[in-house]
């Protein structure tokens, strides 16, 4: 794909989901997790010129992988943690699964199964 | 209760209409998040709190991943006025990030050529004008004006005020001749 420097966020967030979606399912939650931050680093340095700054406290217009001190449980799935952020969270599954859901529109935008098949919502089940 | 559930009865107290809610991290000492949903049409609020940061202010989006907060307040109470304005008006916050014109342009899917035709000035001028450090506030107002947009100009204050300044070309020294350039200049 052509580099797009100064790409709307609008943009780049579909370009972020469509290359999560290409990339091999994960296969636990840390692989997962580097997955979701090495695919969204490497969108923003190809189509912004916004860079890399992740002490500026401020929105710079870039989009951040998610951090540790967002992390919160997720009620009656065990094998799943959910990072926020102000508009959205990413569960990440302990078997690599991977869903955005957008809370401005209350739905899931992204959802992608684990190296084992299954979905955040799946990982329980035999 | 910590500073963010503290703000979150205030606003409930305020605004019993306003569905509020708290988004608490697994360690106390991560982020905590209050949503803050008006409804009517009203932006959906999102605090943010930590207690080495302070408290963040955004009105997102869907195209919002990942990114910070739009404003910073330092305590509750900026935070509940910056809020209580916020739910008041149905406004939006916006990120303080400024783009140079040519950024801009660009987010506008607009060529220099494109501009410099609407705006009456050459190509050649238009790259020297976004490579400009000091560009005069007539030549800027042309230019937005060339990619659809309007100038404005807002000051913000410690204390939260916040106004619109009336740009100098619009008021008195605009009759002065305070320098709108010609085509030839440009």
């Amino acid at each position: 794909m052509s580099q797009t420097p100064g790409a709307s966020r609008r943009e780049r967030v579909r370009e972020f989901l469509r290359r999560l979606g290409a990339a091999p399912a994960a296969s636990n939650h840390d692989e997962a997790m580097k997955q979701v931050a090495d695919v969204l680093n490497r969108v923003e340095d190809e189509m912004t010129s916004i860079p890399y700054d992740p002490t500026f406290p401020l929105n710079d217009g870039r989009m951040y992988p998610p951090k540790s001190d967002s992390k919160r449980s997720v009620p009656g799935l065990p094998g799943a943690t959910r990072y926020r952020s102000k508009g959205h969270s990413t569960v990440i599954g302990d078997n690599g699964a991977i869903r955005i859901i957008d809370h401005s529109a209350g739905k899931v935008v992204f959802d992608k199964a684990g190296a084992d098949g299954r979905l955040i919502d799946q990982g329980d089940r035999p | 209760m910590n500073p963010i559930e503290a703000l979150r009865d205030d606003l409930a107290r305020r605004f019993p209409g306003v569905a509020t809610e708290i988004d608490p991290p697994a360690d106390d000492a991560g982020t905590w998040l209050l949503d803050v949903r008006p409804g009517g049409g009203r932006p959906w609020v999102v605090v943010e709190w930590k207690a080495d940061l302070g408290f963040g202010i955004s009105t997102p989006d869907s195209d919002d991943y990942g990114t910070r907060p739009d404003e910073v307040c330092p305590n509750a109470k900026a935070a509940y006025d910056r809020v209580s304005r916020l739910i008041l008006a149905g406004a939006r916050t916006e990120p303080p990030r400024a783009v140079r014109l040519a950024e801009l342009r660009r987010l506008r899917d607009l060529s220099q050529t494109e501009v410099a035709g609407r705006a009456g000035i050459r190509q050649a001028a238009m790259a020297r004008i976004e490579g400009r450090g000091d560009i005069l506030l007539s030549t800027l107002r042309r230019v937005v004006a060339a990619m659809g947009g309007r100038l404005s100009i807002r000051v913000e204050f410690p204390d939260g005020m916040e106004r619109e300044l009336a740009a100098p070309a619009e008021g008195p020294l605009a009759k002065q001749g305070a320098g709108e350039p010609t085509k030839g200049s440009l």
